[in-house]
This record gives structure tokens, C-alpha cells and sequence, in this order.
């Protein structure tokens, strides 16, 4: 079961990303240390404004929050998680739609199902979202409909089913062992096929007036249509099958699923289902095994559909699905148009593929490269580089424009308002996405910012309002000068000398989870200052846990408490460490 | 095999009626045949749900009580319906606060937190809905459509945002006004519309077949409860939309006459049609909210549907209002306050929109009154900005319910809660008081 804190915690994030500009509280929120590793060295609670990190103790000031950690409950060890059923989202959906059938989809049979809601860490795969209600029931039985005439019409039957023309019982049984085992990822028990079977006894001795092909082709219509809503299909069974001590392990098939979906986003191939047949998935090493076989081809290059799963992964744990919606003031910002936003994603997508899967990168690396990638119309919009058309070229940021993922000015210009910074809300996303820390959700009464003037910086109006008043700082204060520290970054994503007529102050702290705090400068000692932070690859590690198994990522963490050890001692690289949870006990047993 | 709880009552789906009530959507053949209603009037009555997201500081809102025709700067554009406005003054929404009580105004759940369960029982309008479908009053059971109700296609329905609920899931908003358009009215090629299929129909052997897989399934997995519920959850929603010997699975029925297009919707075709994520765009804010109170309205007169719900942005969203430069909504309503009863008055001239579009003779009525007279159009708000208070949240009703309702007034109803207020609307809607509302009502409102 997922646990009230863990609830409680995602709510947060949720709802303060919501009110980020402007909430105050008196919450505080206590929390444990430090693990093992080391943050950076804290300074005194005075919070520096100058110079690097710092070293010295100290602790938080009268009246601040704790940003509580994340934490497992469990212990060190792998803890496997609950039992689930797993709707398929519509993109494994259509993955699964496509492979089985090789018909391709955004022809007209996609489209059709309602939006997969969204947890409240923005991932569109969690267990507990994904049901299925008369919306999509009934987009269900339209796609169905219209897969099944596509399957059968004059190209694609004859290609699928060799034996259609003949349309006899014996190649009903086979349409069922072909596409049916790989659309329930399963074979069919002989109660379902005799299901489907006597359906194929009922139209053909209904009309049996009608040539056999005819009425083949009537059967085979409507178990495609039930095929594809079928519970089997739509559900990624992760059950398994009770073992002593309230154990279940999962069957062979149920990992082979697991394995397809969370490495390649869509269903098991052939080849893994023999895989599960054989019974070659009951070990660590065996499941590992075939995960590394999804990640990388034999050349060792990562293969393009576990690109795009890590990608989206990457898209939704950073917030980015919201860019293209993104408006910003026309006047202050009359570049800031759809070309660049659609160049900004793909900036964002070209720099986590270098890193990740080029370099073979690590948490740090995420946070410090030093590097972007631009095209013709990035080069313009920022200023530097040169590039060509939509080709994306990697370059070196210019000095102040910092480094790394909280440079990217897809995401700086998510985490802003449409004119100004929000130094709030980028130091909220740093504390939940990064960080993993829990932050207490807006009180139910705030004061308004003071109004913007042609006389003040946007740091000295939110230091105003949160920074003097006790109950607003007991929480910001654990976000806005987080945010501060990356100002030279204006709300379009882009650097600024100063703003308007007046200099920027970019020094920052952070408070620490074991008290005191450290202070930076700028966004390149912020990034630096986080990828030296534990907790900052123990949460990478929690949210990709969190969306491979479809889970919140406090529920996550439990699960795969050795590999992330192992991504925090460096041992491991990102893309490692997606491979490892494929070790995890989590991926063959679960515990209630 | 488990025997798996009592078939439900087989509530219809939004996109079911949708399809099923084509044929009505054309209007004037409910207008030949009109339905009596039933309770307090006999007229052919309408109810439509309005939030009114981020609320707006009474001294921008209310008018003067001694001049209502003067209106107020955020409902001045409401000015010619002056007669047809009743305005609330001192709602409470009860129990709740803050944007999470936009959970709680229509639905009478008390949602103190964000953490708060949503609620597990049916808002207003869905009780509406299911009475008047249970009467044979109209043939869409209810429609909602949504103006961008999520900061991105991929944030749909995000999990603690302030969305509007029913039992037991948030509510499907349809987003994409030419999607809408085309599934209610058959004005394009409906998306889920498939051409008459070349094979016989075995739709309802292939529900049975479901069925039965739903009960297997059920059966393998019953002894985690949590995941039981989805199943059983799935396997009403199933028998839900059931298909029948005349209507095959998938299939939307033809319509007679075409409802004929609506301008405001033939405009943003080539952009949306077949493109759900595109109805999230900013840039078209302002054209979505046009055609979807065309299709609301365009509904609601025809009779196809009796209930509506209209929700534009999320409650703590930040969707720009087209006021001057553009200023997120959320964000302002934290602001300087006469700026934001600019945008609250924006959306405002959508309401008058609809307003507009209803005040026309109701094809359903003989006697030649108006729809807007026949409806009641309960506008609220969750909470006011800055305070997040959620007590003395705007309110107005509008229309007059048929003749039920005392329309043009200003009632001081200090102390009165949402639930009072939709307890009295049941009683104008003629549906028996629902006992999550409590005992009260509002004489005053009533006639």
C-alpha cells in the first residue's frame, strides 16, 4: 500500500508547484541526516553570499523547516513491492498494437482513448491512475473496431494469416496461438481459446449459406476487436503466484512483460516470450541479462526504443510536457515563439541522450556538463554557437550561463512565470525533482508579491515577502534562494547581464538536511554544489525507479535501495542503473 | 469463479450518450415531441455548472444592491441579463478551502486539504443527470467540456490538482472542441464513428465474451483488493457501454438531419481536428472557449442534453487570460486585484456568450419562453484570490428554473453553504434532496 506519507508528500509537491509564487507558511517538517557519503559542508545559518561552498557548521536559522530526505523505511536492502495490474498507457498501447499486428499507428485507429492521467510527480504510467472508465471503455471498443478492420481487410489478412483464405477451425487455432499469445503476452489458456472458438462455431453455423472465407473473415473481425479490449491485453499482469511467507513470484511471462514494457516500451518479442517458455527468466542474472539485450544492440549503441522510453522519462520527471504551452509576456519576450519552444525540447532531449546514453554519464555529469546543444534557431534565439537548420549541434556554454540540466531554457522558461523569474518555483522543482525532499504544501491564506516596479529586483520582492515574514520563510526559505542563484537566467531561458537598470545578486543557500546550509554563487556552483549532494542521485535514482515500476518514487526508493548505493558510489552510470533495477528483486517477487 | 458484485446500474458514459444521442442533435425533433419536466414547473428545465475558478474580491464583483442594473466591473458584460442574475452574497463553501475546495462546490464534499480523499459521492449535475435520463427527459445524460482544464495534454487530470470530481473518477473533459463537435453533432467524420462495418454484427457476443474474461480475470486477482476494484471498475464500465443488435460496438448511429456547423468550431478544424494535444495550446485559449460554449449552448437548446459542466483552465492553473499583455491566471489572482477582475470579466463575456446563445425560444416549450428562462446556471468559486478563503465565495444562479426561481435579485445569504444552495437547486429541478447536501435551502432563491 502506498503510505499516507508518501501521499502526502506528492500531493505537496503538486499543490506547491501550483501556488509556488506566492505561499506561506508556518509548517516545519523535521527529517534524519545524512547518510553515508557526505552533502557539501555546511556553513553557518547566516546563509554566505559570496564565494563557492564553504566549509563550517551550522544550522538552520530560528524558525526554519528540515527538508526531510527521502527515506526507506525498509532498511538497506531491496524491499520488492505490492502486487498490481498495470493498464498499459496509450503509447504501449499502440507499441503493442503495432508490433503484434504491424500496422502502424497515427493512421486512424490511434487517437481515439482518452489522455492518460497524469500522478502527481507528472508521470503518465502510474499503477494507480491508469483504470479504465466508460471513456475509455468505449474508446477502447472504437479502437478495437477499427484495428479489426484493418486487420482484415484485403492487404493485411492474407499477410497475417496465410490460412485465411482456407478460414477453417484449425486456422482459427492458429490466428488465437499467433496474435493472441502475443497480444495477452501469454498463451491462452484452453478455457479463453474455447471462448473465442465457440464464437467461430456460432457465425460459421449462423450463416452457412456464406463461403467459409467469408465467415473466416467475420470471426476473425470481431476477436481482433475482443482481443484488443480483452483485460489481458490491456493489463500488464504483475500478480505472480503465492509462494511461502506471503511471498508471490512473478511468473516467467509476467517478467517477460515487465522486462518488454520498462526497456523498450512495448510488448515482449517473440524471442523473450520462448525466453519465458523456456523458463531462462528466474534469475537475477538472466533478467539482467535480457534487459541489457533491450538496452543496447550488439554493437553496444543504445537502441532507439529505449531511448524513447528514458526520454519520456526524462520529458515528465523534469516537467517539460508543459513547454509547448508555455506563454510568455509578448512584449518583454517577442522571441519566445513555438519554433524556439519545439528547438528548446529538443535541446533538452539532445543534451540528456549525450549525456546518458553517449557518455555513459553520471548523476554529476547530468548537473555539470558543461555543454548544450543548439540549432539554427536556438543559435539565434541564445545568442551563441552556430548551427544549421534543425541539425543540433553540441557546444560549450559562454561563462555565466551555467551548466547542465537547470541550464536548459526549456526548463528555466517552464519554471518562471511569463515576465519574470520565479525563484520559487525553480527552487521547488531543485527540492522535489533533485533533491527528493518533502515540502509542506501552501497554507490556505497568503499575502500577494509586492507588485513589480521600475525600483526593485525580482529577488528583493520575494525577500520582501518571504524572507521577513516568519511563516512564509519557515518555507520558502527552503526554495527562493535556491532560485536565486540561477537569476542571471531570465523567464524565457536565456542569459541576462542585468535586470532592467539593476544588477543581479546570484548568491544562494541551501539548507541542508542535517542542518546548517551551504551558499553558491551562480548556476554553475549551484549545479556543482548539487551533484555533490547524495541525495541528489539518490533521488535520480528514486524517480527512475518510480517510473519504471510505475510507482510514486517514495514508494520507489525501497525497492531499490543496492542500486541506488551503488549509483551514489559511482559504480554505476545513469544508464547502468536503469539496466540494474532489471536485478532488483522487485522485478520477479513481490511481497503482498 | 467469483461472483462478482450486482451489475451496475449502467450509468452512460459521456462519449456513449454522445454517440447515442446524434440523432437528437439536430433539435427541432425534440422540439416536435417535447418532453414535460417534472417537480416545482412543468417547463423543460436545464442546469448548467459554471466554476468560476481564483473567485474575485466582492468589491469587484457584487453590485450594489440598491442598483443592480449597474452590475459590477467583473459582471458588467452580463449586463443585458441583469433581470435573469440572482447574486449570493456570503456563501460558504463547507468544510473545504482553499483551490481543493473546487472538489467540494458542486459535489458538497468536504475537502480540507490537498490530501483530502476526493469525493465518493455524485455532484449535482450528475444527480440531475441520472434523474432526468431515468425520465426519458433527454438523451445525452450529460455533457462536459473543458478549456484547456490541465497545464498539458500529458498533465490531464494531475493527481491533487483542483479538478472538478464525480464518483467515482475525476471527470473526462472532452478538451478539443471539434472532437466534441463532431462526436455530439456527426458534423465532421466522427472520431469514433466507424464506417458501417462489412461483417454482421456480433458486437453483443463479443460483450459477453468480455464479460466473462472480466470475471476470470476478477477471479485470478481477488485476493488483492486494491487491484480487484480496477477490475471491477473496468467491467462496469464495460457493461456500460454494451453494445446492442442495433448498435454494434464502436459504432455511433447516424443522425438524421446534421446540426449543421458551428462557425466558431469550423475555425479551429484545421488546427485540432484529429490533434487532442493541440487543444492545450495557449494560443488558442480564447477560440477553444468560443466554440465550446457554442456547443454547449447548441446542446443545452436542442434538448439532446439537459445537464452541463463547463471548466476553463484548472482551479491553481495558470492559463493566460487574453487581458491586455496577457496575465496567468492563478498568478494574478495574486495580485493586484483590479487587474484580476479584469480577467475575471473576460471570462465573463464567455458567459455572456452563453447567455446570449440560450436566450432564444426554447424549442421544447410551447408557452415561448426563452431557454435561459427554462435553465439555471449556477456560477461559483472555489475560493477568493489572494486570501484562498473559501468563505463568502462568489455565487450567482441565472435563468430563472422555469419560473421557480426568483431571478434578478441580490440575496443576502450570509452563512449559507454551497450544499444549501445545490439542495435548493434539486428542489427547483424537481429531484428529490440528496442527503450529502444537508436540510437547508435558500428560501429566497425559490418562488
Amino acid at each position: 500500500m502506498k503510505g499516507a506519507t508518501s501521499r502526502r508528500r506528492t500531493l505537496a509537491g503538486a499543490a506547491l508547484a501550483a501556488l509556488a509564487l506566492t505561499a506561506c507558511g508556518s509548517a516545519t517538517i523535521g527529517g534524519p541526516g545524512y547518510g553515508p557519503g557526505g552533502p557539501p559542508s555546511p556553513v553557518g545559518g547566516g546563509g554566505g553570499t559570496n564565494g563557492g561552498p564553504s566549509t563550517g557548521p551550522g544550522a538552520g536559522g530560528a524558525g526554519s523547516a528540515m527538508p526531510a530526505p527521502l527515506t526507506c523505511a525498509a532498511g538497506g536492502g531491496d524491499a520488492p513491492g505490492r502486487r498490481v495490474v498495470r493498464r498499459l498507457t496509450s503509447s504501449e498501447f499502440e507499441a503493442s498494437i503495432e508490433s503484434v499486428f504491424g500496422i502502424a499507428s497515427g493512421s486512424d485507429w490511434t487517437g481515439l482513448l482518452p489522455p492518460d492521467p497524469a500522478a502527481a510527480n507528472g508521470f503518465g504510467n502510474n499503477v494507480d491512475r491508469l483504470t479504465v472508465g466508460p471513456e475509455y471503455a468505449s474508446g477502447m471498443q472504437a479502437t478495437g473496431g477499427r484495428i479489426a478492420d484493418l486487420v482484415t481487410n484485403a492487404t493485411n489478412l492474407p499477410r497475417l494469416l496465410a490460412c485465411s483464405s482456407k478460414g477453417d477451425m484449425a486456422c482459427a487455432n492458429t490466428f488465437l496461438d499467433t496474435y493472441g499469445t502475443r497480444l495477452y503476452r501469454r498463451p491462452l489458456t484452453t478455457a479463453e481459446k474455447n471462448r473465442y472458438l465457440a464464437l467461430f462455431t456460432k457465425i460459421t453455423t449462423s450463416s452457412p449459406a456464406i463461403a467459409a472465407p467469408a465467415n473466416f473473415k467475420t470471426w476473425v473481425y470481431w476477436t481482433t476487436s475482443a482481443l484488443v479490449q480483452s483485460p489481458n491485453t490491456i493489463y500488464r499482469s504483475e500478480m505472480g503466484e503465492a509462494m511461502a511467507g506471503g511471498r508471490f513470484n512473478l511468473t516467467p511471462f509476467e517478467i517477460a512483460s515487465a522486462l518488454a514494457y520498462t526497456f523498450t516500451g512495448g510488448p515482449p518479442s517473440p524471442a523473450l516470450l520462448q525466453q519465458a517458455t523456456a523458463n531462462q527468466l528466474g534469475s537475477a542474472d538472466q533478467v539482467e541479462a535480457a534487459a541489457r539485450a533491450m538496452v543496447f544492440d550488439a554493437s553496444q549503441n543504445v537502441r532507439p526504443e529505449f531511448k524513447t522510453v528514458f526520454l519520456t522519462f526524462s520529458e515528465q520527471w523534469l516537467g517539460l510536457t508543459s513547454l509547448a504551452n508555455k506563454v510568455k509576456d509578448a512584449q518583454a519576450f517577442p522571441d519566445f515563439n513555438d519554433a524556439v519552444q519545439t528547438s528548446m525540447a529538443g535541446e533538452t532531449q539532445q543534451f540528456v541522450s549525450s549525456v546518458v546514453f553517449d557518455d555513459r554519464g553520471k548523476p554529476a555529469d547530468l548537473l555539470t556538463a558543461p555543454y548544450t546543444f543548439i540549432d539554427a534557431t536556438l543559435a539565434r534565439y541564445y545568442g551563441f554557437g552556430a548551427a544549421a537548420g534543425t541539425a543540433f549541434t553540441r557546444v560549450d556554454r559562454p561563462a555565466g550561463w551555467g551548466v547542465g540540466l537547470l541550464a536548459q531554457g526549456g526548463l528555466l522558461a517552464v519554471e518562471a512565470g511569463t515576465l519574470e523569474t520565479s525563484p520559487t518555483k525553480r527552487g521547488h522543482l531543485v527540492r522535489t525533482n533533485l533533491l527528493c525532499n518533502i515540502v509542506p504544501p501552501p497554507p490556505p491564506v497568503v499575502s500577494p508579491l509586492p507588485e513589480p516596479t521600475a525600483a526593485n529586483t525580482t529577488r528583493e520582492r520575494y525577500e520582501k515577502l518571504h524572507a521577513t515574514d516568519a511563516s512564509c520563510r519557515s518555507c520558502h526559505e527552503l526554495m527562493d534562494p535556491i532560485g536565486f542563484g540561477l537569476e542571471h537566467l531570465d523567464a524565457s531561458g536565456r542569459y541576462r547581464d542585468k535586470e532592467g537598470a539593476f544588477d543581479i545578486d546570484d548568491s544562494g543557500t541551501m539548507v541542508l538536511t542535517q542542518g546548517g546550509r551551504v551558499a553558491f554563487k551562480g548556476p554553475t556552483e549551484l549545479a556543482e554544489t548539487l551533484a555533490r549532494m547524495p541525495e541528489t542521485s539518490d533521488c535520480m535514482a528514486a524517480f527512475m525507479a518510480s517510473f519504471a515500476f510505475g510507482v510514486d518514487q517514495n514508494e520507489a526508493t525501497c525497492m531499490v535501495a543496492s542500486a541506488t548505493s551503488a549509483l551514489r558510489a559511482g559504480s554505476l552510470s545513469l544508464i547502468d542503473f536503469y539496466i540494474q533495477l532489471a536485478r532488483s528483486e522487485h522485478f520477479r517477487v513481490r511481497s503482498q | 469463479m467469483m461472483r462478482l458484485p450486482p451489475r451496475a446500474a449502467r450509468p452512460f458514459s459521456r462519449r456513449r450518450l454522445l454517440a447515442s444521442a446524434s440523432l437528437a442533435a439536430a433539435a427541432l425533433p425534440f422540439a416536435a415531441r417535447p418532453r414535460r419536466a417534472h417537480g416545482v414547473t412543468a417547463a423543460p428545465l436545464r442546469l448548467i455548472l459554471w466554476p468560476m475558478m481564483n473567485g474575485a474580491e466582492d468589491r469587484f464583483f457584487l453590485p450594489s444592491a440598491g442598483n443592480l442594473a449597474a452590475m459590477s466591473t467583473v459582471t458588467e458584460p452580463l449586463k443585458t441579463y441583469q433581470g435573469q442574475i440572482t447574486f449570493l452574497k456570503g456563501i460558504n463553501v463547507s468544510g473545504s478551502d482553499n483551490h481543493f475546495a473546487v472538489r467540494s462546490i458542486f459535489s458538497g464534499a468536504t475537502i480540507p486539504n490537498y490530501d483530502s480523499p476526493n469525493p465518493s459521492n455524485k455532484s449535482a449535475d450528475q444527480i440531475v443527470a441520472d434523474a432526468f435520463t431515468a425520465q426519458g427527459l433527454h438523451k445525452l445524460h450529460s455533457l462536459h467540456l473543458g478549456v484547456i482544464p490541465a497545464d498539458s495534454y500529458e498533465l490531464y487530470q494531475l493527481y491533487g490538482r483542483s479538478t472538478l470530481f464525480f464518483a467515482p473518477k475525476p471527470v473526462d473533459y472532452e478538451a478539443n472542441p471539434v472532437t466534441a463537435f463532431d462526436r455530439i453533432f456527426n458534423g465532421g467524420v466522427a472520431p469514433n464513428a466507424m464506417p458501417p462495418p462489412v461483417v454482421p454484427n456480433y458486437g453483443p457476443e463479443v460483450a459477453d465474451l468480455l464479460d466473462a474474461e472480466m470475471g476470470e480475470y476478477a477471479d485470478r486477482i481477488k485476493s488483492s483488493g486494491a487491484e480487484l476494484s480496477k477490475i471491477v471498475q473496468h467491467r462496469d464500465a464495460l457493461r456500460a457501454v454494451r453494445p446492442t443488435n442495433t448498435q454494434p460496438m464502436g459504432m455511433a448511429p447516424m443522425m438524421g438531419p446534421k446540426a449543421g456547423s458551428l462557425a466558431s468550431v469550423e475555425k479551429l478544424r484545421a488546427s485540432l481536428q484529429g490533434n487532442a494535444r493541440a487543444a492545450y495550446k495557449q494560443a488558442y485559449y480564447s477560440d477553444i472557449f468560443d466554440a465550446q460554449v457554442d456547443i454547449l449552448a447548441s446542446a443545452v437548446v436542442s434538448g439532446l442534453t439537459r445537464v452541463a459542466t463547463l471548466q476553463s483552465g484548472s482551479a491553481d492553473g495558470n492559463q493566460v487570460d487574453p487581458v491586455g499583455p496577457g496575465y496567468p491566471h492563478h498568478n494574478t489572482s495574486h495580485g493586484t486585484q483590479d487587474i484580476f477582475a479584469q480577467c475575471q470579466r473576460w471570462y465573463m463575456t464567455k458567459l455572456a456568450r452563453l447567455l446570449q446563445a440560450l436566450d432564444v425560444p426554447d424549442p421544447l416549450d410551447s408557452t415561448g419562453k426563452t431557454v435561459l428562462y427554462n435553465s439555471v446556471i449556477l456560477v461559483m468559486s472555489e475560493c477568493l484570490p489572494i486570501s484562498h478563503s473559501s468563505n463568502s465565495v462568489p455565487t450567482m444562479v441565472m435563468g430563472s428554473g422555469g419560473g421557480a426561481l426568483n431571478a434578478g435579485r441580490f440575496i443576502n445569504a450570509n452563512g449559507a453553504t454551497n450544499k444549501a444552495v445545490l439542495q435548493t437547486l434539486l428542489k427547483v429541478m424537481g429531484v428529490p434532496m440528496a442527503s450529502q447536501f444537508g436540510t437547508q435551502t435558500i428560501a429566497e432563491l425559490l418562488k
